[in-house]
């Protein structure tokens, strides 16, 4: 078994920081260098972070959690009550700000203030509903929080922001080729919060580079599950079943993928061209025209769709799009060599 | 027999993500067995200034600073290139990167002008 290695933190806090001086404005730079100070203990930085990442980008929810979840973690009760009731505000059908209220109220002896938030988090997330019963304070369709299940929900960890944190480091080092510790930062956060689809995509993700592809599928399948509507998730899965040469597999997660995001160009090309590798000429020009209508300026697209309708024995179709290729890319000599034997068939 | 540019695409991007390429930056194709590279072409965690900065103390030269990114980014091409190449499946690479392209067997870096002349 590999030995644990030293994750190096440090070093991570120090490019982020110079990232930070560099892009002053990227929310995203300013809430993961929150992150990094709060780990190494530097709260009061952490939070000067996430206030900045939530002044470029107010509704950055993220930044909401880590910002709020830092005030409950030292003590700053009223100032994270605040943070979560304006977020929720916003959200008011988002479960976590809910669960959150709900044991932040019991923390501060306001059991009414609890109980309708708890109500509110169950309403809207059913795994709340299994969280609360487990405890006893969810009984016959009702809130009870006597004094037993009031200590009880007083020790659950709120502890996600930590969990956020480890899947940015395993995405950071798996960027850097690191991918083992990149699995270990991962399941990490996992371990915090094992709810969490993203992390389940990281993880997948992961996965896939290091070439563990049964593992990676599993992890996407996770992820797909517990938010259907991750697009781009199904897409990654796809990739994943393509580099196993399963196309069948690959197929039904890129048509999920395109029926998501209907208006990505590359994602219909994509499409088009496992349909193209499944022999079904049709649908891939379909698509690709598809993508066309999205981005006519579409190279790789073009190109593909010349090719079909090559195939397909339509030359005059064919020439026009190697011309419209050509004269974005007049260097493709393999388009320029396409182009010529089309051109010396149509005058045949 | 079957086409299989679909597994040389999800092939070649798990490439590229294993690399030390900004991968996401890059537009991925597949035609028929050949290759389509485009996009710009950009090294994950490495800026050409921030060499500059390290490096203050002990280059003075600011050109041999360029050349020595130039290098790396030369060398890292190439490799991407035979690796690319070494795909089953692939039948050639076409790079058409904004930033970078081969001449004559070699790197070069594609000046800002000439990358606005030619709309990038």
């Amino acid at each position: 078994m590999r030995p644990r290695t030293e994750i190096p933190y440090q070093r991570i806090y120090l490019e982020i920081e110079e990232s930070v001086r560099r892009h002053p404005n990227y929310a995203d730079l300013q809430n993961q260098l929150g992150l990094l100070s709060m780990k190494q203990g530097e709260m009061k930085k952490a939070e000067t972070h996430f206030l900045e990442a939530l002044r470029l980008n107010p509704k950055y929810r993220e930044a909401i959690l880590n910002l709020g979840l830092l005030y409950l973690e030292t003590g700053q009760l009223k100032q994270g009550e605040s943070v979560f009731l304006s977020a929720a505000k916003e959200d008011r059908e988002g479960g976590l700000l809910q669960h959150i209220l709900g044991v932040l109220y019991v923390r501060m002896e306001s059991p009414r203030a609890a109980v309708r938030h708890i109500r509110r988090a169950i309403r809207s997330d059913s795994q709340y509903a299994a969280f609360y019963a487990r405890r006893g304070v969810w009984r016959k369709g009702a809130v009870c929080l006597d004094r037993e299940s009031r200590e009880m929900i007083k020790k659950t960890p709120l502890n996600y922001h930590h969990a956020h944190f480890h899947s940015f480091v395993g995405v950071y080092l798996s960027r850097q080729g690191d991918t083992l510790s990149a699995i270990e930062e991962i399941k990490k956060a996992l371990e915090l919060k094992g709810d969490e689809w993203l992390f389940h995509a990281n993880l997948g993700f992961v996965y896939y580079q290091e070439g563990q592809y049964p593992k990676a599928i599993l992890e996407y399948a996770k992820s797909l599950k517990m938010n259907p509507s991750y697009g781009i998730g199904c897409a990654n899965l796809s990739y994943v079943y393509g580099a196993m040469g399963r196309t069948r597999g690959a197929l039904r997660y890129m048509k999920r993928a395109v029926a998501i995001h209907p208006g990505f160009a590359d994602l219909r090309y994509n499409l088009a061209i496992l349909y193209s590798d499944r022999a079904m000429t049709r649908e891939a020009i379909f698509e690709l025209k598809k993508a066309l209508r999205i981005n006519s300026n579409y190279v790789l697209a073009r190109i593909y769709l010349g090719v079909l309708l090559e195939e397909r024995m339509k030359w005059r179709e064919a020439r026009r799009e190697y011309e419209k290729v050509l004269r974005i890319t007049p260097e493709d000599t393999h388009v320029r060599q396409r182009l010529e034997r089309v051109s010396r068939t149509t005058k045949t | 027999m079957l086409n299989q540019d679909f597994v040389i695409q999800s092939n070649v991007r798990r490439l590229l993500v294993r690399s030390s390429v900004d991968y996401t930056r890059i537009d991925i194709g597949t035609v028929r067995g050949v290759v389509y590279l485009g996009g710009a072409f950009k090294m994950s965690g490495i800026n050409p200034d921030r060499l500059a900065v390290e490096d203050e103390a002990t280059i003075k030269d600011v050109s041999a600073i360029v050349k020595r990114h130039h290098d790396m980014v030369s060398r890292t091409l190439s490799t991407l290139e035979r690796r690319v190449k070494g795909v089953p499946g692939v039948l050639d690479v076409v790079f058409q990167f904004s930033n970078w392209r081969k001449e004559k067997g070699q790197w070069v870096a594609v000046k800002a002008e000439e990358r606005k002349e030619r709309g990038h």
